[in-house]
């Protein structure tokens, strides 16, 4: 999956509410207690950084608000072990590749957001948690 | 509370500073076997020794690792109560000095140990006592199961500090990373701390279901080298229960950075007589091409000056991103009709190379470039 097929015009989504879906499955390293783990944010953008880690992996995602506003976000994934049991490789999502994700935001209302799910090509949601 | 009593400035050269992916990206796994801790770093720490002043007013040793980036510090500050008790009885004997006399309260019994248990929360509050900004979350954490406490403070410049303070035994780490407000939150560094044991294993615990803790072993207690892709170990260690031995003195400040599986190909082209301008062309106007079509690189591409190899070969060198890519690269490369053409079309007169040789080669750690 070189390239994830979205559309051209990043717009951001908010949409705060208590998900009926099942909650993320624990990444087991820390607490998520940062986090607002009852709630879903939904963020289309375009990342200038992957950072395939351990504990964790990274994106930095360039999303723009509804002002018109380019702004940075972190987003934090799983292991690299988790993710590549998961079918993810270090191909999978490259700098530049437009995403739009599902995941949950940070309490404290900064720039980050914990996945969650990425949307593939053919509108499915894989978990990248 | 710290204290900058001796300072000692010195960068972490004692290691080797390796490329990678994840260097490449500019963040590393840096690990401290001295000071015991396994964490991800934007660059090449600096090492601060300063005294620190416990809650009881003690001064005990703390060891600040730092990386300025930028508008970006990223700094872990590992605080040594191992000498707790120790200093407790020098401040017993400070305070007789200069006050003629010591309170029983103050010096009786086993009082490092309240310094000890509280040593979060004294930090906790030194932080909240020393911003000037919003603090945007202040609550209790974990990491790998070890209990401790997570701040979050807006700064009026609109920079942000993400802080994690967590105490192992008789040690107490505090990350702390701040950026500016056009970068992402520092949660890859505050999230990314691993404490080792004394034998450099890294440290878990896990709750049962009445919630009693238990050191359990981790997939990623394991700190040496891993596979890039799957991040499974790929040395002789495994991630077994008695871990791995590391002689502090040998590892401390190593750099342990995502290992790049990046890989050269030197490949040298011996053509049948008279048939290097022939091979020349092909490369030319369509090998080179195909290459980068299927994933090659180019490095460079000479000819030998001194006859007779000047008359006959080709020498060149691409990269690829592993060897298994390298694989998959020539296959397709192979089997594209393009090349397929115009290959046959090149040997319509004849074969034009006579022999190829190739070898693998990876830079060694004096190469430019490293």
């Amino acid at each position: 999956m070189k390239k994830l097929n979205f559309s051209r015009t990043l717009q951001l989504f908010l949409w705060f509410g208590v998900s009926a879906l099942v909650p993320l499955k624990s990444l087991g390293h820390h607490s998520h207690a940062n986090y607002l783990e009852g709630e879903w944010l939904n963020i289309e953008g375009t990342v200038s950084e992957i950072h395939w880690m351990n504990p964790h992996s990274w994106i930095y995602l360039d999303v723009v608000n509804s002002a018109g506003e380019s702004k940075a976000w972190a987003i934090e994934g799983a292991s690299i072990t988790t993710l590549r049991r998961d079918g993810w490789t270090q191909e999978s999502i490259q700098v530049g590749d437009e995403l739009t994700m599902r995941c949950h935001p940070l309490k404290d209302g900064s720039r980050g957001c914990l996945l969650g799910y990425i949307t593939l090509d053919d509108g499915s949601e894989k978990e990248f948690d | 509370m710290r204290l900058i009593k001796l300072i000692t400035l010195m960068p972490l050269a004692l290691g080797l500073v390796l490329p990678g992916v994840a260097a490449a990206q500019g963040w590393i796994k840096y690990v401290n076997e001295e000071d015991q801790f396994i964490v991800n770093f934007p660059g090449e720490p600096e090492l601060l020794e300063v005294d620190y002043i416990t809650e009881s007013s003690a001064i005990i040793p703390s060891r600040i690792h730092s990386v300025e980036n930028g508008n970006s510090r990223f700094a872990i500050t590992v605080v040594d109560y191992t000498m707790a008790e120790e200093a407790h009885v020098a401040r017993c004997r400070r305070l007789e000095v200069e006050t003629g006399r010591v309170s029983p309260n103050q010096c009786s019994g086993n009082g490092h140990f309240r310094d000890i248990d509280g040593s979060v929360a004294f930090e906790a509050a030194n932080i909240r006592r020393r911003s000037s900004g919003e603090i945007t979350y202040d609550a209790f954490g974990r990491v790998d199961g070890v209990p401790g406490h997570q701040l979050q403070i807006l700064h009026p410049d609109e920079s942000r500090s993400f802080i994690g303070i967590y105490r192992l035994d008789r040690r107490l780490y505090v990350l702390e990373g701040t950026v500016s407000g056009d970068s992402p939150p520092p949660g890859l560094f505050q999230q990314s701390l691993g404490m080792l044991d004394e034998m450099g294993r890294r440290v878990r615990y896990q709750s049962d279901a009445e919630g009693n803790y238990s050191r359990i072993q981790a997939r990623y207690e394991y700190i040496g080298e891993e596979d890039p892709v799957t991040g499974e170990p790929i040395s002789d260690f495994s991630t077994g229960n008695v871990g791995r031995f590391i002689d502090p003195s040998e590892r401390t400040g190593t750099w342990l950075p995502e290992a790049s599986t990046q890989v050269f190909e030197l490949r040298t082209y011996t053509t049948e007589d008279g048939k290097l301008p022939n091979l020349l062309t092909l490369f030319r106007d369509h090998a080179t091409q195909l290459f980068e079509k299927h994933g090659m690189t180019h490095v460079g591409y000479w000819v030998p000056q001194d006859s007779p190899e000047s008359e006959n070969t080709l020498i060149y060198v691409v990269s690829h991103d592993s060897r298994e890519a390298a694989q998959e690269s020539w296959g397709a490369f192979r089997a594209d009709p393009e090349w397929q053409r115009v290959a046959e079309e090149s040997q319509a007169d004849g074969p034009i190379v006579a022999n190829i040789a190739s070898v693998f080669i990876e830079a060694t750690d004096f190469s430019p470039g490293q």
